[in-house]
């Protein structure tokens, strides 16, 4: 009799055919639960949608059962124990120990290795605690055993590398690294972390190796000058790995230092926020937080260091009561800026904010602390956080939903160098010394980029940096790709100018951690040309029929792939929370034939070039396509696809023995193919309407209506103008009222009055109606400049998911073709359209993380 | 059995208000809850609905004096899901004088009166007792204050407030020493739109120690007046009202407060 009426409901709900299956599985279930469990809208961690996210019992699709046997499959083999809470294994029913039984085999493993790493992990914890203590100095155990044992590594892996194999041996010994990667893989900690590292070196260091002794091409000119090409770019992209893995081997993470308890022991800061052309609504929200920076009112001095040298710049300076300098002319630009004001103000440090660089009233109080506590110290960095979506996130729409293009840098890199003491100087949101920076002649203006080669200056002359990976700032990201491609081309060539005018292998003072991190910054930029020859690389042989990679195609998979593996499996663990694998060729390719010019310039003569002001606080009034800027990707797709037709071609045509060699190629391109759609897809620019960007919050606050009832209410978003709020009771405000609602700035309630325009059910917004400075000042008080303003928006448990990424990557360069169809063949749309479709419905094949709610872009 | 005592400076700061609220709000935390009206003016049964002609409650209850369970009355349940009913025990409207009635007389010679009769009413071990006091009656504040494992001064922000402050805290401290001086200053009816009214509550946070102040504040809300016209809590009037929100974190900080004091 259930069973009857849940016939009759789902028969309500779905069609016969999946309510028969869904008969069906309730028998197995039946059969082999034998809990009292019920089987739907169980969410719990074992319920069957838990393991099966792709899967909707309620509503079956045709080829479920094959989904089913994929994630079953992939669940068993590959997913990590860490995904097991140990304590549960006796509840399970029989069914889902079934499922797991290979895990918990794996999870027992996996504790007694655990147990196995303890004194590792307590040498660990020692060590950390040690190198925050000393600031960034590792001490090593020095002496004979040291060296022995280090003598003694590297002959070991120095024969792994060199010794040739037979493809077979090659393929076993490979395939044994590999099983060692994928079983640390998943255990937290960094010991395995290293392990991982030095494999992936080991392995790519042999294929490196092995295309240096074997598989140069000496009977054409025109093959080895080709094949050089390929290895110079390779050797290139070997080098940066390696020096990445030293960068990010141990990331300091440095705490805050406490400031004494008496107040008259923190020095004077002067604050500077230089500005040129931004206009003041971008500029004031800047200098009315930086006013309510929580600090001993007579030694915080705020100048607003204006070379546009505007008449309303000086006007509010003066009503609001911060300092305004200008000078008689605008030689060097930000860093000239910054120099004359040195001169004219008088504080022990110096604190600077880009002008749309919003300060939390938290600033000085957690930075501050380290320069008493290290008198060598010269800088502190804290993070470039941004409330605006970058181009990528704007156009892509993927604001807040996976890493941003920066987050590598300001969540990894820096504290990666930090460890070397060798945290680089960004610009902005920096505190420095005022006397070690004089000592150094001030702001560097040799070069583009001021700020990473003042850094090294400093670093130069033994003072040290450091770096506090808390977000206390926030401001805009650049609007349009084009803008952004212009940053990063002046950042490529400050870079290459640095690195030729004051090298960081040579000159004084430098330790070898430091020359590394400068190297790998500097070097990192001139990978412009080296992904062009990986993007045409394989148009080589298919389209010139010229082996650039002079060896068997099964040697070249055996050498090869291992090599790629590793990097991006290791990638994935050590940067994977901080940049999504298969992201950064995109992000890398989309910049690659815009910075190779400048930087090839720049590495010839160094002196060229002037400082460009990146345009911020824009708008993007409708939606267009960037087509001058997809110009360079547009042909070598076009190019790509000549080689994926002759490809083809030569599969049906060619010699026999070619065939594998065919293949990879084929497959190379076909990689290519869609890393470049996916540059394109970037172009697309995105409408953007509001001059003002929300901050999404949840923040209690209440309502005052007119007629002096309160309701409770949560503030969801917010910006200068503006804000959104939910209110549980839909008819508590109406259109064009005006109300009040409270907040807190500091420990202070503040009140701000708003006027509704418009209302969805719970959903109120509202535009602010702050007439006076006072609520304008408390009102920032109250948001962007609130101490944990920017903290927990970087979601903890943001894993990378190789998969995923990479699906999502498809569909990106899937929506670059569309595009493109759009513009150059519109009637070959609908079939472009298919492709997605299909890609789509394929991608739902794919295994899925347990838990996951089954998303797609 | 836990009492806490409500008491103000002023009149109309709203100890019956918060005392009426609170007892659902505990409720629907789970704990026994009643709130006994010891104010002359009889004005929390008006919160629950009850008839105001109706003039019974405990102070002119025939037979045994100051028996509270049998004049306690049983609120309909409230209009949520949970439909969790309050308790409340009505002071009652006595024909005669205050200081007239055997009640009273019984008071004055006996000090312990409240204590005893609150000692023999059948209330559960767990139960909370919410007393609401008033300056008219100051033997029966008194009595409550003393006896009370926890009393809440309730304070508006206004300067009348503070020109009450000094004789204040002498009833207050008056009263509890067997209890270390100890009490909590809550405030209610903040409007922190005013100028006036949050120099106030700077001033008080300024006079008064933190771990005196209660660490939440209640706003001024015209849902309150509202509901009491027509006899409801806020919670059953306007659920989303600030009022009711904020008495439910009160409820909530209530009961942390008697856990950690249970827990030594």
């Amino acid at each position: 009799m259930m069973l009857t009426e849940h016939w009759r409901q789902w028969r309500r709900q779905a069609t016969r055919g999946s309510s028969i299956v869904h008969l069906l599985i309730i028998y197995a279930h039946a059969l082999l639960v034998n809990d009292q469990q019920p089987l739907r809208g169980s969410h719990s961690k074992y319920s069957f949608h838990y393991w099966f996210p792709q899967i909707n019992v309620n509503h079956l699709r045709p080829l479920d059962p094959i989904r089913m046997v994929i994630q079953l499959l992939w669940l068993m083999l590959f997913k990590g124990p860490s995904e097991l809470p140990d304590n549960t294994v006796a509840t399970q029913s029989r069914f889902r120990r079934s499922v797991t039984h290979y895990k918990n085999k794996a999870l027992m493993r996996y504790k007694s290795l655990r147990r196995l790493l303890l004194p590792i992990k307590r040498w660990q914890r020692r060590i950390s605690k040690k190198t925050i203590a000393l600031s960034a100095e590792i001490t090593w155990a020095g002496g004979w055993v040291l060296y022995l044992t280090l003598a003694v590594i590297l002959i070991g892996l120095g024969l792994i590398i060199t010794i040739p194999m037979a493809t077979g041996a090659q393929v076993i010994m490979l395939l044994a690294f590999w099983s060692v990667a994928m079983w640390v893989r998943d255990i937290p900690g960094r010991i395995p972390m290293m392990l991982m590292m030095i494999i992936s070196i080991t392995v790519s260091t042999r294929y490196i190796w092995w295309r240096v002794t074997h598989t140069l091409n000496w009977d054409s000119g025109l093959n080895l000058t080709l094949g050089l090409l390929l290895l110079a770019a390779e050797l290139y992209a070997w080098t940066i790995l390696i020096l990445g893995y030293i960068q990010t081997a141990w990331p300091l993470q440095r705490k805050v230092a406490q400031l004494p308890a008496d107040t008259s022991l923190w020095p004077s800061v002067d604050v500077y926020i230089p500005t040129y052309n931004e206009p003041l609504h971008v500029v004031r929200n800047t200098i009315l937080a930086a006013q309510q920076i929580e600090w001993p009112q007579e030694k915080l001095n705020i100048y607003v260091l204006d070379d546009g040298k505007r008449a309303d710049f000086k006007a509010f300076c003066a009503e609001v009561g911060v300092g305004y300098l200008i000078r008689p002319n605008n030689y060097h630009a930000k860093a000239g800026n910054l120099n004359h004001a040195l001169t004219q103000t008088s504080g022990e440090y110096i604190t600077i904010f880009d002008c749309d660089h919003i300060p939390t009233r938290s600033f000085l109080q957690l930075t501050v602390g380290w320069f008493l506590r290290d008198p060598k110290l010269a800088l502190l960095q804290t993070p470039h956080h941004f409330f605006s979506p970058d181009p990528f996130e704007k156009n892509l729409n993927l604001f807040r939903s996976r890493p941003n293009e920066g987050e590598l840098f300001y969540g990894l890199i820096q504290d990666g160098n930090d460890l070397w003491n060798a945290s680089f100087f960004c610009g902005s949101c920096a505190v420095l010394k005022r006397g070690p920076l004089e000592e150094v002649g001030g702001i560097a203006v040799e070069t583009v980029t001021e700020d990473a080669h003042t850094a090294l200056k400093l670093h130069r002359r033994g003072y040290s940096s450091a770096y506090l990976n808390i977000p206390q700032a926030a401001g805009l990201a650049t609007e349009t790709l084009a803008a952004h491609i212009g940053q990063r081309m002046r950042w490529a060539r400050g870079m290459a100018q640095i690195f030729r005018i004051d090298n960081p292998l040579r000159g004084k003072g430098l330790n070898w951690g430091q020359r590394l991190c400068y190297l790998n910054a500097m070097l990192y930029f001139l990978n412009g040309l080296p992904r062009l020859i990986f993007l045409t690389a394989p148009l080589a042989f298919l389209l010139l029929g010229s082996y650039l990679v002079f060896a068997p195609a099964i040697m070249i998979a055996a050498y090869a792939l291992p090599h790629i593996i590793h990097a991006n499996l290791t990638n994935s663990r050590t940067q994977g929370r901080f940049r999504n694998s298969f992201w950064a060729e995109m992000y890398e390719t989309v910049l690659a034939w815009y910075i190779f010019r400048p930087t090839t310039v720049a590495l010839f003569a160094p002196h060229k070039g002037k400082f460009n002001v990146t345009a911020k606080g824009g708008l993007t009034e409708r939606s267009f396509f960037d087509w001058k800027i997809s110009v360079p990707y547009v042909v070598l797709v076009a190019m790509s696809f000549t080689g994926l037709g002759f490809g083809i071609w030569r599969l049906a045509y060619g010699p026999e023995d070619q065939f594998l060699t065919v293949i990879l190629n084929l497959l190379w391109v076909f990689y290519n193919l869609i890393i470049l759609g996916g540059a394109v897809a970037v172009a697309e620019e995105a409408r953007q309407v509001r001059v003002a960007h929300r901050i999404a919050v949840q923040r209690p606050t209440h309502v005052l209506t007119k007629g002096g009832h309160r309701y409770h209410a949560t503030l969801v978003d917010y910006s200068e103008h503006g804000v959104a709020l939910t209110i549980k009771y839909p008819h508590a405000l109406a259109i064009d009222e005006v109300f009040q609602f409270t907040l807190t700035a500091g420990e202070r309630p503040v009140s701000f009055r708003a006027r509704v325009i418009s209302v969805r059910d719970q959903s109120v917004g509202a535009i602010l109606l702050l007439n006076t400075l006072e609520e304008q000042r408390n009102f920032v008080g109250a948001t962007f400049s609130r101490a944990d303003a920017w903290l927990g928006w970087r979601d903890a448990d943001n894993l990378d998911q190789p998969i995923r990424s990479l699906r999502e990557v498809v569909a990106i360069g899937l929506r670059g073709y569309q595009r493109m169809a759009k513009q150059f063949v519109p009637f070959l749309e609908p079939i472009f359209v298919h492709f997605q479709t299909l890609w789509l419905w394929l991608t739902t094949l794919l295994p899925q993380r347990p838990g996951s709610r089954g998303e797609l872009l | 059995m836990k009492i806490i005592a409500l008491c103000s400076a002023t009149p109309g700061a709203g100890c019956t208000t918060i005392a009426s609220h609170l007892v659902l709000a505990m409720q629907r935390l789970g704990r026994h809850a009643v709130v006994l009206d010891g104010d002359p003016r009889n004005q929390v049964r008006l919160h629950f609905g009850m008839d105001p002609r109706e003039r019974d409650g405990w102070w002119i209850k025939d037979g045994e004096p100051f028996c509270f369970s049998d004049a306690a009355y049983v609120a309909a349940p409230a209009l949520d899901a949970a439909q969790i009913s309050a308790h409340f025990i009505p002071f009652g409207e006595s024909s005669v004088m205050l200081e007239a009635d055997s009640n009273y007389q019984t008071m004055v010679r006996s000090p312990k009166a409240l204590e005893h009769g609150l000692a023999e009413s059948a209330f559960a071990d767990d139960a909370i007792v919410f007393i609401t006091t008033s300056d008219q009656f100051s033997l029966l504040q008194y009595q409550a204050l003393s006896i009370a494992d926890e009393v809440i001064a309730v304070a508006t922000p206004n300067p009348l407030w503070q020109l009450q402050l000094s004789r204040f805290y002498q009833t207050i401290r008056s009263t509890r020493a067997e209890h270390d001086n100890s009490f909590r200053v809550l405030v209610n009816q903040c409007r922190p739109e005013v100028r006036l009214c949050n120099d106030m509550v700077q001033l008080m946070q300024a006079e008064i120690s933190a771990e005196v102040m209660i660490p939440l504040v209640l706003h001024q809300d015209q849902h309150v007046p509202e509901a009491l016209a027509t006899q409801q809590l806020v919670d059953d009037y306007q659920p989303a009202a600030q009022f009711a929100k904020e008495v439910d974190a009160l409820a909530l900080w209530l009961q942390a407060q008697l856990m950690d004091r249970d827990n030594g």
